[in-house]
């Protein structure tokens, strides 16, 4: 679609791979948070604090091509917002695992909480093909009911992860918040990236 | 897609001399369809009542739910695939068989369980993946 309208416009054509490399920046801090799950090994936690950084410049730098004039007027505000969110949901997978460094998890709650990461992952990826398909002017329905049924999945598996949390022991106050906040980081992150997806298919009606 | 990637893990259990009555509340409050069931004569021997087995065969018969026993309506032996089989698979055995889930094992038990409802999601996903794919 904006291959179309815009293939010669340069701030367009910026604007769009920015977006991409945001996309893929936060794909990669979701398989960072994943692998943090499997193998405890803080080098990835390092590596999520640095894809955070990376994804602050790059939202900076899409927000000043924005600014000079790129894109039409009635489309800015949907596009700051898009951006704002993939901006958020990387925040928030740094979050989830700064807080994992200082939680124990038990074995069927890692298990989950893992299943939980790897679907974030995917739905991530999701995104990402929702995304090239709207750049490429195809159509976005498949991809965004795709997204929606993860983040049902994703909350089936939170509730039912949500009964069983109030039997599971805790050595202090700061523990059980620690790990209640984890898991609904790890939550969130799926409600934001199903938001994001919403206002592609936003902009995509908008234009269309 | 691989079972284990949409496979619901919540389980319910019941056992074979528990009432259909039992089963009809336990379906109520946690909002399910279906129970497994076990015999307390042989712990290999599984089985599963759905809530069509309870509809057909006991309340459209006009049997008392309170006196019929799981056993008499449960279907056996339970259908069980491993974690890795692929969507397809379970697709394959769902038409076969006419049923509407399979139970997923691991190790000698029963870890999840893959209903209609699973299978449509994962299809949907896949085929948002492939369309791409094949772009």
């Amino acid at each position: 679609m904006f291959k179309r309208l815009f293939s010669s416009e340069k701030h367009e054509r910026v604007v769009l791979q920015e977006m991409r490399k945001h996309l893929e920046l936060l794909e990669r801090a979701s398989q960072c948070l994943v692998n943090f799950l499997k193998t405890s090994d803080r080098t990835f936690l390092d590596e999520i604090c640095e894809i955070e950084r990376e994804g602050d410049i790059v939202r900076r730098d899409i927000l000043s091509v924005l600014y000079k004039g790129a894109f039409l007027p009635y489309i800015r505000p949907s596009l700051y917002r898009f951006i704002e969110l993939v901006d958020e949901t990387l925040d928030l997978v740094e979050d989830a695992a700064r807080l994992l460094e200082f939680v124990s998890l038990s074995q069927p709650l890692q298990d989950d909480a893992f299943q939980i990461a790897i679907l974030n992952t995917e739905m991530v990826q999701m995104l990402i093909i929702a995304f090239d398909s709207f750049v490429e002017g195809d159509d976005l329905k498949e991809k965004i009911l795709a997204i929606r049924l993860y983040e049902k999945r994703i909350d089936d598996l939170y509730h039912d992860l949500f009964s069983r949390l109030f039997d599971i022991p805790v050595e202090n106050f700061w523990q059980g918040r620690g790990l209640a906040d984890f898991l609904s980081f790890l939550v969130k992150i799926s409600d934001l990236v199903e938001d994001t997806a919403d206002v592609l298919s936003l902009i995509h009606l908008s234009l269309s | 897609m691989k079972v284990w990637e949409f496979m619901t893990k919540k389980i319910e259990w019941i056992g074979a001399d528990d009432t259909v009555y039992d089963a009809i509340e336990r379906m109520v409050n946690k909002r399910i369809r279906s129970l497994a069931v076990l015999y307390p004569e042989s712990s290999d021997q599984r089985g599963v009542v759905t809530a069509r087995d309870i509809v057909f065969k006991v309340l459209g018969e006009g049997k008392d739910p309170k006196k019929t026993k799981i056993r008499d309506i449960a279907c056996k032996p339970m259908v069980c695939i491993s974690k890795d089989e692929s969507i397809e698979r379970v697709l394959e055995i769902m038409k076969e068989l006419n049923i509407a889930r399979v139970f997923v094992c691991g190790d000698g038990e029963i870890v999840g369980v893959v209903a209609l409802m699973d299978v449509m999601y994962a299809t949907l996903i896949e085929r948002a993946r492939s369309n791409h794919n094949n772009v």
